[in-house]
């Protein structure tokens, strides 16, 4: 027999005008293998996490309100801390952008009309909603405290927490990274439209395709890592145990060698959006495209090279800690490129400040604090310094938050209209995103400064010298909690009131904009053709743009 | 019915298999990667109680370790064979080869349960009465660690592999695999053979060094 | 295809088989690096031969390859540490 071009057109039709509309059964959302309702449950559990981590984040505001340490005792404030990050670093910042956006738009931007694997797309999700049980477990049966790192020996042999189930919960929600990844990167490979060559690639694909090699090499380690240290844990005796001659350092090395490239797979997502953001509101084409892909890419490997930096004063020989340094040098120059390229792109475009725009700005300014930052603790003499005190978690936070959570509520604001086929409140939006980027900087600034003065960091009581900075810091943290709030009424009451959108309400010019908003089922009537590169943006003489879409 | 059409994602089924074969290698890829850990924390103690690991590796039992790897390697062939005789359209003697990768696996588990056991007697487990005479005890042990948690780890694998295994040969049996699109059965084979593969490196670093009295 | 099937299964028993008796050899610290080597030709005979990768798209050959690579990457990096360090290892 032979093989048969699948023909479209003999399909039956489908019943519901969108992929929403298709069917309003439970059962065909919980049985669902389209990648758009399939983002729409990350969505929602991912919200949920969102919330469970910033409520941590509130006690840990509170708490440190004053330097006496009157809201909680010591043990409770080190499970707040750990809980933060375990829930914010696994449970919400990895899968926020490629599991909700990337699933999305994925397929609809290389011209698909699913991902390879749609199944395991499916299970991908209810493996995340089973991490996402054991961890709720963990918190509500007493917390960990451990830290989100879990160091040996404190993990495997000290702690009183319940680190063998948070463990297990971060080891299961690891396979939901990996099959996600999997499913991106043989998608991204295989399943593109004809004339939809990799340099014609929109680079939020770029972006998710570099993240999910990076989910795919260093997850595993981390499942083997947390492995031995919950079998030393639960036996007595192991691996990484001084009196049998273990390392515990050799713990870190392995946890780290996950960790740091888990910082990529946080921000090459996010990268990607604003590649995305910049050109459209700035109706031009991203400067030095291909030196935005071998960015990423340059990102991504390179990432794989530096994790020694966590573990400068750890007691690693003072050779190694060269080499690493360095290497923490070097991945700073592709992240710099991009920065350059979205200002140049920015440079004589005709910008509108709509929120997405504002999102993609504030990301650019706060990655690049962040970034630089990050060179200051990447410098081994300076490090000796700031390690471990407030300037790290204000570095990690200006990359993570500033940029990554930026990034994510300006693709979201930018999709929107595609994902719900509705429009929400424009000046609502740009006041959202405006209190955002000061209420970040009013709570993440003053830390960097307290870092320098020597506030160490996962400490529940400070000297009353550090209190001003302490109280700006919470003070800015009310207002980011606002800032954060105020999408789910604006958007949510868009859901109901809002505008409908047409298919490109942006102008923009992905393939993703050339079908109805919200998409059908199968998201393309017919295949498309792809013809030209993306970002064709152009800029007239009388200042007017035109963009040309890419089939 | 057997489906004829790929899914509405792909073009051909030709795209769709080689879709699935590739996706099965990405999987295999974070394997390394997850067995790998491991062998990494057993290279830094080996290179550092050269003696102690060698005095430990000594007490493994070779005999039941070759059997084992002479057993995987016959399984990864029969398992071959019965893709092959699928693809071309003969699938009761397909049927029969996944039967026999099947018991090869059982076998093997077999034998490990009874190496375990051998182990036990020779004092090698740590925490259950461990002994080693003549090195220092903390690395021995910590090479006796690594045994259990890497052969352990390879058994669950393994036993994954035969569960899948059986549901291949009701399919198998069942005739629903095509010649031309029988992708379940091809990532199946190449999991399996991969699993073999992790053992045929488990076995050059559990048992081959230390036997040689110098 | 079923004699090449066959032939490649014959060697991998043989180099089993070499495996097992260079145990008793007295090779010195060659123990440590020969059964890995033979270990890799067994790997790459399985790989090329019964996992077929040496049909199909040269993608394969990327995927195959990438994950040992950055094992090495992770092994190697992690070396510089434990191979420079002063008080490793500490004396039992």
């Amino acid at each position: 027999m032979t093989d048969v071009p699948v023909d479209f057109t003999t399909l039956p039709p489908e019943r519901g005008t969108n992929y929403l509309t298709d069917e309003f059964t439970i059962r065909s959302w919980l049985f669902t293998t389209d990648h758009k309702r399939i983002a729409l449950l990350f969505f929602a559990s991912i919200t949920v996490f969102f919330f469970v981590g910033g409520i941590a984040a509130t006690l840990i505001r509170l708490q440190l309100l004053t330097p006496g340490g009157t809201l909680v005792g010591p043990d409770v404030y080190n499970r707040l801390f750990t809980m933060h990050g375990v829930v914010m670093v696994w449970f919400f910042l990895i899968p926020s952008i490629p599991a909700t956006l990337g699933n999305f738009l994925v397929p609809l931007m290389i011209g698909a009309h699913d991902l390879a694997f749609p199944r395991l797309n499916l299970l991908s999700w209810y493996i995340f909603s089973l991490s996402g049980l054991i961890v709720i477990y963990a918190i509500v049966a007493g917390g960990v405290d451990t830290g989100w790192t879990f160091y040996t020996p404190y993990s495997s042999m000290f702690s009183n927490g319940h680190v063998i189930a948070a463990a297990m919960a971060v080891f299961v929600n690891g396979f939901s990274s990996i099959l996600t990844g999997l499913n991106f990167i043989v998608t991204t490979h295989k399943l593109r439209a004809p004339g939809m060559t990799w340099y014609r690639l929109p680079l939020f694909v770029w972006g998710i395709y570099t993240t999910s090699l990076v989910m795919v090499l260093a997850t595993p380690v981390l499942a083997i890592t947390l492995g031995l240290m919950s079998a030393e844990r639960w036996l007595h005796v192991g691996f990484f145990d001084p009196a049998l001659g273990g390392d515990p350092i050799l713990f870190q090395h392995l946890f780290w060698f996950y960790s740091h490239p888990a910082v990529y797979i946080m921000i090459l997502p996010a990268m990607g959006v604003v590649s995305e953001l910049i050109p459209t509101f700035a109706r031009k084409p991203v400067f030095g495209y291909r030196g935005m892909t071998y960015a990423l890419l340059a990102i991504a490997v390179v990432g794989f090279f530096v994790w020694g930096h966590h573990m400068f004063v750890a007691g690693i020989s003072i050779y190694s800690g060269i080499v690493f340094s360095f290497m923490s040098f070097i991945v700073a120059v592709p992240s710099a490129i991009k920065v350059f390229n979205w200002t140049a792109t920015l440079h004589k475009g005709v910008i509108s400040f709509d929120a997405p725009m504002l999102y993609a700005l504030g990301f650019v300014g706060l990655f690049t604090t962040g970034g630089v930052t990050g060179l200051m603790v990447a410098t081994l003499a300076a490090d000796v310094h700031l390690t471990d005190t407030y300037f790290v978690v204000a570095h990690f936070h200006f990359i993570m938050v500033g940029g990554t959570v930026s990034a994510y509520f300006g693709g979201l604001h930018y999709w929107w209209p595609k994902i719900t086929g509705r429009l929400y409140n424009r000046s609502a939006a740009i006041i959202a995103a405006l209190l955002t980027f000061f209420g970040f900087n009013l709570t993440f600034f003053p830390q960097f400064i307290l870092g320098y003065l020597g506030m160490p960091r996962r400490y529940f009581a400070y000297p009353p010298v550090f209190q001003v900075w302490h109280v700006l810091s919470s003070a800015g943290a009310s207002i980011l909690a606002v800032a954060y709030a105020l999408p789910m009424f604006y958007l949510g009451w868009s859901l109901l009131y809002g505008k409908r959108a047409s298919a490109n309400p942006w102008d923009a010019t992905g393939l993703e904009w050339l079908t109805a908003s919200p998409p059908p089922k199968h998201n393309f009537e017919v295949t498309p053709t792809v013809v030209r590169g993306p970002y064709d943006y152009e800029i007239s003489e009388d200042g007017r743009s035109y963009a040309r879409p890419q089939a | 019915m057997p489906a004829l059409r790929p899914e509405i994602q792909y073009a051909t089924l030709a795209q769709q298999s080689e879709t699935a074969q590739l996706g099965m290698w990405v999987f295999l890829a974070t394997e390394v990667l997850f067995f790998g850990g491991i062998m990494l924390a057993y290279e830094v103690y080996r290179t550092s109680y050269p003696a102690a690991f060698a005095a430990a590796m000594a007490e493994s039992v070779i005999v039941i370790g070759a059997i084992n790897t002479a057993l995987l390697l016959t399984s990864s062939f029969t398992m071959a064979l019965a893709v092959h005789w699928t693809a071309i359209g003969q699938p009761r003697r397909a049927t029969g080869s996944l039967i026999l990768t099947a018991g090869l696996g059982v076998a093997f588990l077999a034998l490990k349960a009874l190496e375990y056991y051998i182990d036990y007697q020779d004092h090698v487990v740590p925490r259950l009465g461990f002994e080693i005479h003549g090195v220092p005890r903390g690395p021995a042990e910590l090479f006796w660690l690594f045994y259990f948690y890497a052969t352990g780890l390879h058994a669950i694998h393994l036993t994954i592999g035969i569960v899948v295994l059986s549901v291949m040969i009701v399919h198998s049996w069942r005739q629903r695999f095509l010649p031309q699109s029988h992708n379940l059965l091809e990532v199946a084979g190449l999991y399996w053979s991969f699993i073999d593969i992790v053992w045929v490196f488990l076995f050059a670093l559990i048992y081959p060094i230390g036997r040689v009295v110098s | 295809m079923i004699v090449i099937f066959t032939g490649t299964w014959a060697i991998l028993l043989l180099l089993c088989g070499f495996n097992w008796w260079s145990a008793y050899l007295p090779l010195g610290s060659a123990h440590a690096v020969l059964p890995i080597g033979v270990a890799a030709c067994q790997a790459l005979l399985i790989a090329v031969v019964f996992m077929k990768l040496a049909q199909g798209p040269r993608l394969k050959w990327l995927f195959a390859g990438v994950g040992f690579y950055w094992l090495l990457i992770m092994m190697g990096l992690s070396a510089a540490d434990y191979m420079t360090r002063s008080g490793w290892p500490v004396n039992q």
